[in-house]
């Protein structure tokens, strides 16, 4: 429940920081919210989920209030099946770099430290 | 070890962002293309206008845009300027990405968005003097004051739709491609032009003519390239009176032969590229007014090559298709009077061997002396590399195209009779080179109240030549062959030419009120379909070939019979798939197998062709097996003699193996060269339809659904930038070369329209695609079925807003 909460929270404050600034500024606020974490796993999984929600969430939105057309025409470009598939490709980028980002920022803070 | 731990994974972490960051060879930058923030998710339902007021500090009055459920704008604006501003805008709403990539192309900008691999494409646009015949454009047309300005105001529209812009705004392909729109200017609407010039009269065949005459000789060349064919049906009627010319051009004394195995041009237009145009006048229509139908045939693309829109101002209230990059509309109608395009095809485009004084290119002889060259250093940018400078030399013909190492040809030392050594390159004469204000000819066609201003209007039209078929309110009908064609000696520029001598010199263009048309003919109806202008009693040489008139004879059939005349009617003659050409060789190539033994799996594809009636419908077997009969036919007559292929040599037109297999079939163009035996014309029949079926069976297996036209051939309209996914492919479409329904693989009726010339007209159009360039868009593609279908839209051409449904939009509101 408390990670939950935590997470909610990183995510309500994510989402204005993605939504005004560069795609890059969400490797920023993860490796901050990686720092703050207990282990590497912890900062890997809440780097990882809190950047990923916040995708996932503009992702579908923007789908399906009209964005049919679109998704399918990008995944016929990218030589991914469907639409479905070019989700689960874009959603595995965050999964990575928010990882990344999260590690990177519990390692920082070990060294500090 | 912590800290080793740190760096790396830092170092890791930034690596990775610069990737994704980064476009890397075709691929987009991967996390800004797909972030769904700002990446191509933030364009969903961009194409949809959101407000109801808009303000622009340039508007002077209040305009009134009114968005129709096919997406087509109507304008209503009380000025010039706040019309053509607002065209500036709209277009660039819809098709931002596609207007100005058309205007970098032309210019010969695209290594600086695609890097080296275009480089070759971009240095033989510089070569070409693109740029400076659009300069040259630009400084004439700035001479009349109303036009500039309306190319002005468009301009500053486009710039604040560009201006409104932010990064995550930027149409799909600038992310895609990972670069940004810059200023719109003047110059790129006269880019935009020059390329509609390169594609229409950019054609060149001297060098073909050259290798022809060394190959097969001049006697030979005439009878297989002949300037008239053995049929023909040309534009003005045969036997149309013509006045004498005032002067008479005279021959050079001897015809220069040139040199032409060392060059390849590296673009060539489509051979086929055209248009149907024809209108009828009352006497013929249903309703009493004159019908009038256009459709030009060009390379099929999304987006669309054309915009519709509708240009409203107290002065003038005209409709159609316009092109997106440039302001008024190109091929429509107004409340008085309607016209539209066909490519004329005369020889514009002329090669000249120029002799230099040195390699360094300073001095050219011509006419006894040496003349100073002129310089232009271009510099091509390149991303990722630094960039390419190419020097161009122009003379007073135009520019040397090829002398370059790396270009297409190299400069090459010549002896001269003294045995002194000589650098000789060639330079391109092109009309489009010439000073012109095309734009000046839509501005008044678009203004135009009746015949007289149509002809004026056509006066300020040089480049490329174009059949302007006409209609209006007072029962008027005819077509112009427009153009400021050169008066020139018969088979002027056929072959590559003399650049020291100034007999192969271009002389003044035809007189205005000398070039070819006609009015209110007896017969009723006035057409065009690319052929021939007129018969031999033309004092003008106008150019070595033009296409074959079997689409024109089609349509002239038609026309001839037609009696009470609707829309309907004209519907049935653009979507006519009726190939002449086969009506008159299918039955003598089947009286030769119907004489022979046939193969038992040649008995099936005979029973097709049979039944056939000769319409190339996407349902037929039929027309796969006949058009790859006559093709591989033509290949088994010409090959042998004239050389491999098509793209490395002319060959004779359909017309003249029309006219050998139904005429001459003892030719000896029949027997193949390179064999002992003497082959007749029945071994090629028998040999082309076996390979034919054996071809036919490789490809797509025994007879079957798949052996179907609109399977087989099809047609495919891809993105303008090839981009998968963004296209259409495997379209079953009908139609064919040679055909009024000139749909074919990559190319076909780009805009149809028909008007009724009542008052006010009454109209109907269709686009191959849609109005949006926005590929997520609904309006992107939502016309292609009914094209395919051959059906069009009702068009709403009121001068009245509020007999126009659709999204309003206030510009400057008095109110706001």
């Amino acid at each position: 429940m408390n990670y939950i909460k935590k997470m909610s929270v990183f995510v309500l404050i994510l989402f204005p920081v993605l939504y005004f600034l560069p795609w890059w500024a969400g490797v920023i606020y993860c490796v901050i919210i990686g720092a703050m974490a207990e282990s590497n796993i912890s900062a890997i999984q809440i780097g990882s989920s809190t950047l990923t929600i916040t995708w996932a969430i503009i992702l579908f939105y923007r789908w399906i209030i009209g964005g049919e057309i679109l998704m399918a025409r990008v995944a016929t470009m990218m030589n991914v099946n469907n639409s479905f598939m070019l989700a689960i490709i874009i959603l595995i980028l965050p999964i990575i770099i928010g990882g990344v980002s999260g590690l990177t920022g519990i390692l920082i803070r070990k060294a500090i430290d | 070890m912590k800290y080793i731990k740190a760096i790396i994974s830092i170092f890791f972490l930034i690596g990775i962002t610069i990737l994704l960051n980064n476009k890397m060879g075709n691929i987009p930058p991967l996390a800004t293309f797909l972030d769904p923030f700002h990446g191509f998710l933030s364009l969903v339902n961009s194409d949809i206008h959101n407000k109801n007021i808009l303000n622009f500090d340039e508007i002077q009055n209040e305009v009134k845009l009114i968005i129709d459920e096919n997406h087509v704008p109507h304008i209503f604006a009380k000025n010039d300027y706040d019309l053509c501003f607002t065209q500036g805008y709209i277009t660039a709403f819809d098709r931002l990405w596609q207007m100005e990539f058309q205007t970098m192309a032309a210019g010969g900008r695209i290594s600086e968005i695609i890097g080296p691999k275009a480089l070759p494409f971009d240095q033989y646009q510089r070569r070409i003097g693109m740029v400076y015949s659009a300069e040259k454009g630009l400084i004439e047309t700035m001479k009349h004051k109303n036009v500039y300005s309306g190319i002005e105001a468009y301009a500053d529209g486009v710039n604040a739709y560009i201006n409104s812009l932010n990064w995550d705004q930027y149409p799909i392909e600038y992310k895609i491609l990972d670069y940004k729109p810059e200023k719109w200017t003047p110059l790129k609407t006269l880019l935009f032009l020059k390329t509609m010039a390169f594609s229409l009269s950019g054609r060149s065949s001297d060098l073909d003519f050259n290798k022809l005459w060394d190959k097969i000789g001049m006697e030979d060349l005439n009878d297989l390239y002949p300037e008239f064919p053995n049929y023909l049906d040309p534009i003005i009627p045969k036997e149309t009176p013509f006045a004498k010319p005032i002067k008479s051009i005279p021959f050079p004394d001897s015809l220069y032969r040139a040199n032409p195995y060392q060059d390849k041009v590296l673009i060539q237009p489509d051979a086929r590229i055209g248009s149907n145009n024809w209108a009828v006048d009352g006497s013929k229509t249903k309703s009493g007014f004159p019908l009038l139908s256009n459709d030009p045939h060009l390379g099929l693309t999304l987006p669309n090559i054309w915009y519709q829109i509708h240009l409203n101002t107290p002065e003038f209230n005209v409709y159609g298709a316009s092109l997106p990059g440039g302001p008024c509309v190109i091929s429509g109608f107004n409340d008085y009077i309607a016209w539209g395009e066909t490519n004329g095809g005369d020889d514009v485009w002329d090669w000249y061997d120029i002799v230099f004084k040195s390699n360094k290119m300073n001095q050219y002889f011509y006419d006894n002396e040496w003349l100073t060259t002129e310089k232009k250093i271009e510099e091509i940018k390149i991303r990722g590399e630094k960039s390419f400078i190419d020097t161009v030399i122009y003379t007073h013909f135009g520019p040397v195209v090829w002398t370059h190492e790396g270009q297409t040809k190299r400069m090459h030392n010549e002896r001269n009779q003294s045995g002194e050594m000589l650098s000789v390159g060639r330079a391109l004469r092109w009309l489009a080179h010439d000073s012109s204000a095309e734009s000046k000819t839509f501005y008044e066609l678009n203004k135009a109240k009746n015949y007289q201003d149509y002809v004026d209007a056509l006066q300020y039209f040089t480049c490329p030549v174009q059949n302007f078929v006409y209609a209006d309110i007072d029962g008027n009908i005819a077509i112009w062959h427009a153009g400021n064609t050169p008066q020139k000696w018969k088979n002027q520029g056929r072959f590559v030419m003399d650049g020291t001598n100034p007999q192969y010199n271009w002389n003044d263009a035809i007189p205005h009120n000398e070039k070819a048309h006609i009015k209110n003919p007896k017969r009723g109806f006035v057409s065009s379909a690319n052929q021939h202008i007129t018969d031999e009693n033309y004092p003008y040489y106008l150019g070595p070939w033009f296409v074959e008139s079997f689409r024109g004879e089609r349509i002239n059939q038609h026309l001839t019979s037609l009696k009470n005349a609707t829309f309907d009617d004209f519907i049935e003659i653009q979507t006519d798939n009726k190939n002449l050409m086969a009506e008159r060789v299918l039955p003598v190539f089947l009286s030769v197998l119907n004489d022979t033994l046939l193969k038992p799996h040649f008995i099936q594809p005979v029973a097709e062709l049979i039944k056939w009636n000769y319409f190339f419908d996407a349902d037929k077997i039929a027309p796969t097996i006949y058009n790859e009969w006559i093709d591989q036919f033509e290949n088994l007559v010409w090959e042998d003699e004239l050389g491999k292929s098509y793209d490395e040599i002319l060959w004779p037109d359909y017309a003249r193996l029309e006219r050998l297999i139904t005429k001459e079939q003892n030719s000896k163009w029949i027997d193949n060269i390179n064999t002992n035996k003497k082959e007749l014309f029945s071994d090629l029949v028998y040999k082309s339809f076996e390979n034919t079926i054996n071809l036919l069976t490789q490809e797509v297996g025994q007879l079957s659904e798949l052996w179907f036209w609109g399977n087989y051939r099809g047609t495919d309209i891809l993105h303008l930038a090839k981009i998968p996914g963004f296209g259409v492919e495997n379209l079953s479409t009908g139609g064919g070369k040679l055909i009024p329904n000139a749909t074919r693989k990559h190319f076909g009726p780009s805009w149809r329209y028909i008007v009724e010339m009542s008052s006010p007209p009454k109209a109907k159009g269709i686009l191959p695609g849609g109005q949006s360039g926005y590929p997520g868009s609904k309006y992107y593609d939502n016309m292609l079925e009914e094209w395919r279908a051959g059906e069009l839209r009702d068009i709403n051409s009121s001068s009245n807003p509020e007999d126009i449904n659709g999204k309003v939009i206030i510009i400057n509101g008095e109110n706001s």
